[in-house]
């Protein structure tokens, strides 16, 4: 009913508005005239406000010079300010018009969340473009740090084993990728690159020996597909690279030539594989260090290993002698190693050299962060005959300890 | 009303280039008639008038300046800022209740006479006028004096046009109350 009055109270008021008398629009309503003829007559009685004086014409020229004048001097203040605002306000202009675009320009909360949600987008674009430029930085460049950064919080995030021995093993490969671009650049190849790319190595056959026969032979499979080609593409070493480049180059294709046969070996023997791993492991618990020749220890490397930082050029070191090593059925006993005619008797013996390929090896590696020549040099003649290994493995334990 | 929706849709435009001077001076003449005629209409004090005017153009310089952007809706936004202007006004000026005597009277009126009853009949609606809550009395100076649409007066409140006629319905009763009980004290 009140609705119903509203609504003819508005019509009533238009049609006074338009200048029709009371009375006729009282008979036009006359349900509603009682309660409309009090609201008509207070409409009315307004009339007595239509008219309004305005002020002198010098006074409300006065006010308008005044408020001119106080514009201008705003206008100023802005432009003593800002004095480069036409270069530096474009992009602030520009956000004020997208914002009364959208009808944010009077809400305060409305503009604040606005502005944080183009803050967020820009640092997530320019985080994006940053982690996708360190992608492919070498070391050296300034953005290699962010780039070993994001690895580390990949791997960190990583919880599931086979992923995480996958992610390492792309990272050896990643570091050895490096080396050859820093090579065909003409750069010089700094030593912990390769140091890297053997610690990585060993965490992912590390890793990967935690799992089970089938996952492993598969992983195993894999990786010695990729070990190999790597080690392939790193043996093409650019013709005018300096000699400490050449080297780190064949140093770095002989660990992965190596770790490629222990994939194929295990995918053979995986137990025998998982005990070469944990022998590797419980050899030398000590993280992998920058500097191999520091932390070697003494007793296992009598022979002064070269350093990474002045490797020795031997090309023979890279260079497999396994056709110079026959596959020997021999259970124990020192035998001559080809290629390590130095080495210890220890380290020395043929199938400490088999167990060296795997558990010496990493033993090296691990303690080294890097495969030292002699650590090499004792691998080079096993080979990946499966015989031989199992005859290695058996001597392993004798000939570990009589190394010691 | 074409041409004030026009006027309302340029607005922003010119609102953004508020640090003209030409564009400043252009709005400046455009609504400060306005705006004083409706702030006058309240108070009915020619000097309260433009000084309270002058205040809401400052207020417009202000919100340029702090960066807060120029309001969409100019006059919608002048008459809000009009608005709060008289309800400081008057609560500056609170349980004054006495009426402002006219020193600005019209220059075409001869018949003093007739001057003074027509000043004493404004006086009394004034009086009535502020007997209302402030949303009632915008909506009746909105609707009867500038003209406003409901939806004007809707874009002005920031309410729906539903609630503007029905604020419309209870200012004119509220109004008519008023005036009957200043009549009825007047001839006491």
């Amino acid at each position: 009913m009140k609705s119903e009055l509203t609504e003819v109270l508005d019509c009533a008021l238009s049609r006074l508005a338009a200048g029709e008398a009371p009375a006729d629009i009282l008979a036009a309503y006359p349900r509603q005239a009682p309660a409309l003829k009090p609201l008509l007559e207070a409409a009315q009685a307004l009339e007595a406000l239509r008219a309004v004086p305005m002020p002198p014409t010098q006074v409300l020229a006065a006010r308008r010079q005044a408020f001119l004048a106080e514009a201008e001097q705003i206008r100023r203040r802005r432009s003593i300010r800002r004095p480069a605002s036409a270069v530096s306000g474009w992009p602030i202009a520009g956000w004020e018009r997208l914002m009364q675009a959208f009808g944010l320009s009077s809400r305060p909360f409305a503009r604040l969340v606005a502005t944080l949600v183009l803050a967020f987008g820009l640092v997530c674009t320019l985080g994006s473009v940053g982690l996708v430029a360190a992608r492919h930085s070498l070391p050296g460049s300034p953005l290699y740090p962010v780039k070993l950064l994001s690895e580390e919080i990949g791997l960190s995030l990583t919880p599931d084993v086979t992923r995480k021995a996958d992610m390492y093993l792309r990272l050896a490969l990643e570091r050895a990728q490096e080396m050859a671009r820093l090579a065909q650049a003409g750069r010089t190849i700094d030593p912990v690159t390769l140091e890297r790319m053997n610690a990585r190595l060993d965490q992912a056959l590390q890793l990967a020996a935690q799992l089970d026969d089938a996952h492993l032979s598969v992983w195993l499979g894999g990786a010695q597909r990729m070990l190999l080609d790597q080690a392939r593409a790193l043996q093409q070493v650019p013709p005018d690279a300096a000699s400490s480049t050449r080297t780190f180059l064949e140093q770095a294709a002989a660990r992965l030539e190596e770790a490629g046969r222990q994939a194929e070996s295990g995918q053979q023997h995986p137990q025998r594989f998982r005990q070469q791993r944990s022998k590797g492991e419980t050899a030398d618990s000590t993280p992998p260090p920058a500097t191999p020749a520091l932390v070697n220890p003494p007793s296992e490397q009598p022979a002064p290993a070269p350093t990474l930082t002045e490797p020795t050029p031997s090309g023979a070191l890279v260079t497999p002698q396994a056709p110079a090593v026959t596959p020997s059925p021999e259970p124990a006993g020192p035998r001559p190693q080809a290629g390590s005619p130095s080495q210890e008797p220890a380290t020395a013996q043929p199938d400490q050299g088999i167990q060296a390929g795997a558990p010496g090896d990493e033993g090296n590696d691990r303690a080294s962060g890097g495969d030292t020549d002699a650590g090499r040099a004792s691998d080079q003649g096993h080979g990946s005959d499966a015989g031989k290994q199992e005859a290695g493995r058996e001597a392993d334990g004798g000939g570990k300890r009589q190394g010691r | 009303m074409a041409k004030r929706a026009e006027q309302v849709k340029s607005e922003s435009r010119r609102g953004a280039d508020i640090v003209d001077p030409e564009a400043l001076a252009s709005i400046y003449d455009e609504y400060h008639p306005l705006i004083y005629r409706y702030i006058y209409r309240q108070v009915g004090d020619s000097e309260a008038a433009l000084d309270l005017a002058a205040d809401v153009f400052r207020n417009l310089l202000a919100t340029t300046r702090a960066g807060r952007g120029t309001p969409q809706h100019l006059s919608a936004w002048l008459y809000r800022v009009a608005h709060n202007a008289v309800i400081d006004y008057y609560r500056r000026q609170k349980l004054r209740r006495h009426l402002p005597l006219e020193d600005d009277l019209p220059a075409e009126e001869s018949d003093p006479a007739h001057s003074a009853e027509s000043n004493l009949a404004a006086a009394q609606v004034r009086a009535a006028l502020s007997a209302l809550s402030p949303d009632q009395r915008q909506v009746i100076l909105l609707k009867f004096f500038e003209g406003c649409s409901n939806e004007e007066v809707a874009q002005v409140l920031a309410k729906p046009v539903g609630a503007v006629k029905s604020l419309q319905h209870r200012a004119l009763a509220a109004l008519h109350r008023a005036l009957t009980a200043g009549r009825g004290r007047g001839s006491l």
